[in-house]
């Protein structure tokens, strides 16, 4: 971490989410763990572990879910990591999108019904204020990321917050925000767009 | 034109239901742009959680560690997604085979089988392919047409099956199909079609493991029992 960086601003055009050190550490790990190097695979562990759980916890709420999701997802980590391409992304993003996926697959087949029928329109908060968020650990990438999120547009912002947070779908974030179907799909897409390019990342 | 690249961002938040996923990742088996798009969007989304640190709980860390001691890594992916082969018309030496396939197509009098676009139900088309593209032992071959045309194949031998995506095949007459077939020893047996023409991803048809090649051909509308052998084309698969 020796490479601060603005909070308030937002900067056009710094390097990737960690620091490129951190990254290139986190991309030898995987390499090493992808040739069954179990030591490797332990300092990745603790080297993510947090965010890991951290996000698995943020998606899916219950706590003890949270835990199999994060194991499930160490797990494909594991297996999949000759799979790893750094030419295409940064280690870190290529392992939040399988513990992601993982999270977003659990909530919708555990919750299924029951969270769409009755207790659907109680979710129609930007849900970044609830118990869960207090309890991440708000870092200068964190102060970074809200600041970018607030350059979106503030139906942007929420499409990106429940479909990425809450583990809704394009339609079902379209039905909560009262947008017209198919549209929550292209905020969705600007949105993440206009974040990726003020942060800087996945350019090539 | 559809306005499927619109899906790229949705799809990088995993907010695509299972059967628009299955549908996008077909899509992106064909889209370098939309590939480049997702990958880069994909570290924007993990911007998003990448703040959400939480002490894991301790024993998570004995339970990883002693559940991928019993699994081994997968293998990588061995890619040759650019080292394209160049296909020529069918050769004559491949006629026995054509013709035998014919013969025992006719004998059985199976003709009548052949699927026609539309016959299987599209939810499960897709996501039979989705599985094959997915799958672990997914083995995966692009051809080259002589006319600039591009194929790839995806097979998996542990699922028995394949699937093809086709780009920029030639516009068909009114009237006229692609036909696809497997070739099993010396037997040519129809597979299934490419409903839209030009631009398609198809499962095909039939026990793809034992396959050795897929053939595509140019038939008359509803498919034909026997190969049309002026226009076939040959795409052999890699050893199993």
């Amino acid at each position: 971490m020796t490479d601060p960086r603005p909070v308030a601003g937002v900067p056009q055009g710094t390097p990737a989410t960690a620091p490129a050190d951190g990254q290139a550490v986190l991309g030898e790990l995987l390499r090493r763990s992808a040739k069954g190097e179990q030591e490797a695979f332990a300092e990745l562990y603790d080297a993510v572990s947090g965010r890991v759980y951290g996000l698995a916890v943020r998606v899916v709420r219950d706590p003890a879910q949270a835990e199999e999701v994060a194991q499930e997802a160490f797990l494909e980590i594991w297996r999949t990591a000759g799979r790893f391409d750094a030419d295409k992304g940064s280690p870190m993003a290529w392992i939040l999108t399988i513990v992601h996926r993982k999270s977003v697959d659990r909530v919708r087949s555990a919750e299924a019904s029951t969270r769409r029928d009755t207790t659907y329109h109680q979710h129609n908060q930007p849900v970044a204020h609830d118990a869960t968020a207090e309890a991440a650990h708000a870092s200068l990438e964190a102060r970074r990321v809200r600041a970018a999120l607030q350059t979106l547009t503030p139906v942007q912002r929420e499409a990106l917050e429940l479909a990425y947070f809450g583990g809704y779908t394009h339609t079902e974030v379209a039905s909560l925000l009262d947008l017209p179907v198919g549209t929550a799909k292209t905020r969705i897409r600007d949105g993440l767009i206009r974040l990726r390019d003020t942060m800087g990342v996945g350019g090539r | 034109m559809s306005d499927i690249h619109a899906l790229s961002g949705a799809y990088a938040l995993d907010a695509l239901d299972d059967l628009e996923r299955a549908g996008f990742e077909r899509h992106l088996a064909i889209c370098p742009t939309c590939r480049d798009e997702v990958s880069s969007l994909q570290e924007a989304a993990a911007l998003m959680g990448e703040s959400l640190e939480m002490a894991a709980p301790a024993m998570l860390r004995e339970k990883v560690m002693a559940e991928i001691a019993t699994f081994r890594p997968l293998p990588p992916v061995v890619e040759r997604p650019d080292v394209d082969r160049t296909v020529v018309p069918l050769r004559r030496r491949r006629l026995p085979a054509l013709a035998a396939a014919a013969a025992v197509i006719a004998a059985l009098g199976v003709g009548a089988t052949v699927l026609r676009p539309g016959d299987e139900p599209a939810p499960t088309t897709i996501s039979a392919a989705a599985r094959v593209l997915d799958a672990p032992d997914a083995q995966k071959q692009t051809f080259r047409m002589n006319d600039g045309a591009r194929a790839t194949v995806v097979r998996s031998v542990s699922l028995k099956q394949a699937v093809i995506t086709v780009e920029g095949m030639a516009d068909l007459p009114e009237g006229k199909v692609y036909e696809l077939w497997l070739q099993h020893g010396e037997e040519m047996v129809a597979a299934g079609f490419l409903p839209s023409g030009s631009d398609d991803t198809v499962l095909l048809t039939g026990d793809a493991a034992s396959a050795s090649a897929v053939g595509i051909t140019t038939e008359p509308e509803g498919g034909s029992p026997e190969p049309n052998l002026a226009s076939a084309v040959l795409l052999p698969f890699d050893e199993a």
